[in-house]
């Protein structure tokens, strides 16, 4: 399966909230990077067909979307961002409903949903309330959800929402095993969710498509700009805040922080090995590199 | 139908939605029993429920010459007494039925004299009608008014033969037929859990995954639509059924539940030749039908706002107006209004209670059948707003679906 983006632009009154977005995805896991408001829910919406971009097209194995209708409806799994659903509930008769409205018979709907259930370990919350449930839980019932009808296509906005580390390892996992000749793409600004799972990562930034390419290759990419510097106690601090600093850590030695940087910022630092959060940060950082 | 039973559990079959019911039904029965006790005379444990019930032993039935007159020989001396005003205000009257002859006259007057004078001359009055009528037919087609002479033929029609042959008691069809606290009751739960239909999804923030679902667009509407349907006649039936129970229980309606409706005294000239408790069923489907349309537009009103409080104070707001304009031209002439006006479907007398027709197109219909044609078709294009508007809404947002 193939996902054609054909130079999709959507404006809100002045501002665009994504500019000329093309790109071509198949399967595997794609993380769309971005700090808040840089245009990834508004793709999602495009593509999931809550939003009418103002112009380009979505084309699905060379057939636009908009002609393939409910085809395309059922073949993607969605999680929207902050999902509250109906607090009355049960979460097994949340699922039940959802089975419906995506016509899996009931039987095989209830089947699915148990699976899911004890994957994401919500296997002995079936029978509470979706209202009783923490944010995390519900985050996962979200997931669930999204992944009854077994989609093609997979579309998640902040999933990691309000799961704890042991949830979001988990969560990790089950995409990894989910993708398997699926497409999955998963919208975040937590970097670590990606980092791992991710194939490829998308970063948007101010509604328009900065780079795309492998997390090694972003990487690697940036090896140049990332240093490593510990400066003792004494030292004024405040001459770093010219930088981006991804991390700072006080230790024996004094303070060592990991700066993002196109020039070297102290005399005595080195270069350090680079993550997708520096990538991250020399894109977005407070200070324009 | 899978969505359809998931929507009436996620909007109606909740713990406020039967809570309410619960208690309105009490409710209920408490406003039916203070309307018996207020109105009726004839109190459990009172005098006169004891002498009523005496009586009526001698009466009920079948009404013939010698009960007529058996009557009259208890009644007249009594009548004939107090008009001279002979008779004695004293309370321990040996001979009297209740002690005292004013309230002996007083009671035969109003539950055997007067209810027996007009069952036995509603025939006769009904042939004055339907020769009247036959009268009227000639002359206006004698002027080339074809309206009237159809209107005039179709009354004549309608009254032909109409007579009341048994004497039962129907005061307890009189209260409950002008009985209009449930359909208060109806409204409110009917807006409470209306109001929410559309909005519960916005304020769930379901909507975007309904909106993404192969199953979620207009068939989820539908299934809201189908779902809201049944909640507003369960409802509206079950508060006849229970409005109907109440006054069994306070009052009496199964002596009388035989008879036709125009042996009560407010449908002297009813619309419809039905037996009371065949009315009754046909008034409590009206009745249903009133709500499930004023229900459709609620629901077309529910589209707007993105919380209930909205569509709850239109849809209450609507029904006021409904209302006022019902209490101002109800019992009006300005018959083609009462039938515009979906309250009258709601307290149907107003259209099953009275002989009226509307002009269509120079045919006269019965305001009744206008008002259920009418009524439905009100449903029906109320409905299809909610579905235009609740797909409009979404168009507006999206543009792949």
């Amino acid at each position: 399966m193939e996902i054609r983006f054909e130079n999709i632009s959507k404006r809100y009154r002045q501002k665009y909230a994504l500019r000329g977005f093309s790109t071509t995805l198949s399967s595997g896991v794609y993380g769309l990077l971005g700090a808040n408001g840089a245009g990834k829910t508004t793709l999602i919406s495009i593509l999931v067909g809550l939003v009418k971009p103002d112009s380009g097209t979505i084309a699905v194995d060379g057939t636009d979307v908009r002609a393939l209708g409910r085809n395309f409806l059922s073949k993607i799994g969605y999680l929207p961002q902050y999902p509250e659903f109906y607090r009355d509930f049960t979460v097994t008769d949340f699922l039940a409903y959802m089975c419906a409205l995506k016509g899996i018979p009931a039987a095989e709907g209830k089947r699915r949903a148990s699976e899911l259930l004890d994957i994401v370990n919500l296997g002995n919350a079936a029978d509470k309330k979706v209202g009783a449930l923490s944010g995390g839980m519900r985050q996962r019932v979200g997931i669930v959800q999204a992944m009854l009808s077994d989609p093609a296509i997979l579309i998640l906005d902040e999933p990691t929402a309000g799961l704890d580390p042991q949830e979001r390892i988990r969560f990790r996992n089950l995409i990894t095993r989910f993708s398997k000749d699926r497409m999955v793409l998963l919208a975040t600004h937590i970097v670590s969710d990606v980092e791992f799972i991710a194939n490829e990562v998308i970063i948007l930034k101010e509604g328009r498509l900065i780079c795309r390419d492998t997390p090694h290759e972003l990487e690697r990419e940036c090896a140049e700009l990332v240093w490593t510097v510990t400066v003792p106690e004494s030292e004024d601090l405040g001459r770093f805040d010219k930088y981006n600093i991804s991390n700072m850590q006080r230790n024996d030695a004094g303070v060592t922080m990991r700066i993002v940087s196109r020039g070297k910022p102290h005399p005595s630092a080195v270069h350090a090995e680079p993550n997708l959060e520096d990538v991250f940060l020399s894109h977005f950082g407070e200070v324009e590199l | 139908m899978r969505l359809v039973g998931f929507e009436l559990k996620k909007l109606f079959v909740r713990l406020p939605v039967l809570v309410a019911l619960a208690l309105f039904t009490v409710f209920d029965l408490v406003k039916i029993h203070a309307t018996v006790d207020s109105i009726s005379y004839l109190h459990e444990d009172s005098t006169w429920n004891r002498v009523y019930r005496e009586q009526y032993e001698n009466y009920s039935g079948e009404i013939t010459l010698d009960k007529i007159n058996a009557l009259l020989d208890i009644y007249k001396p009594l009548e004939t007494a107090i008009n001279d005003l002979t008779a004695t205000t004293r309370t321990d009257v040996e001979g009297t039925l209740t002690g005292n002859l004013y309230s002996d006259k007083n009671l035969l007057e109003r539950y055997f004299v007067d209810p027996m004078e007009r069952f036995f001359t509603y025939k006769s009055n009904a042939s004055a009608t339907v020769n009247a009528a036959h009268e009227n037919v000639q002359f206006y087609e004698s002027r080339g008014n074809t309206y009237e002479a159809r209107k005039n033929a179709a009354i004549a029609k309608l009254y032909q033969g109409r007579r009341v042959t048994e004497f039962y008691y129907t005061e307890g069809y009189k209260l409950y037929l002008n009985y209009d606290f449930s359909a208060i009751l109806i409204l409110l739960l009917v807006l409470y859990a209306l109001s929410q239909t559309f909005t519960r999804d916005k304020e769930c923030r379901m909507t975007e995954l309904l909106l993404t679902s192969p199953g979620g667009g207009t068939t989820t509407i539908f299934a809201k639509i189908a779902a809201a349907s049944v909640y507003i006649l369960a409802v509206s039936l079950w508060f006849s059924a229970v409005d109907f129970a109440g006054f069994e229980m306070f009052s009496d309606l199964t002596d009388a539940g035989g008879l036709p409706v125009y042996a009560v005294e407010t449908f002297r000239e009813a619309s419809v030749d039905l037996t009371l408790f065949a009315y009754s069923a046909v008034s409590a489907l009206g009745r249903a039908l009133g709500f499930w349309a004023l229900g459709m537009v609620f629901l077309a009103l529910g589209e707007v706002g993105r919380h209930a409080l909205l569509p709850f104070a239109m849809g209450a707001g609507a029904f006021l107006a409904c209302t006022l304009a019902g209490v101002r031209w109800g019992y009006s002439s300005h018959t083609l209004i009462k039938v515009l006006n979906p309250y009258s479907m709601l307290v149907n007398r107003l259209l099953f209670g009275k002989t009226e027709f509307v002009d269509i197109f120079g045919v006269p219909v019965l305001t009744w059948q206008a008002g259920l044609i009418y009524t439905a078709a009100l449903g029906v294009l109320a409905a299809a707003l909610a579905v235009v508007f609740g797909g409009k809404s979404k168009l507006r947002k999206g543009a792949l679906l």
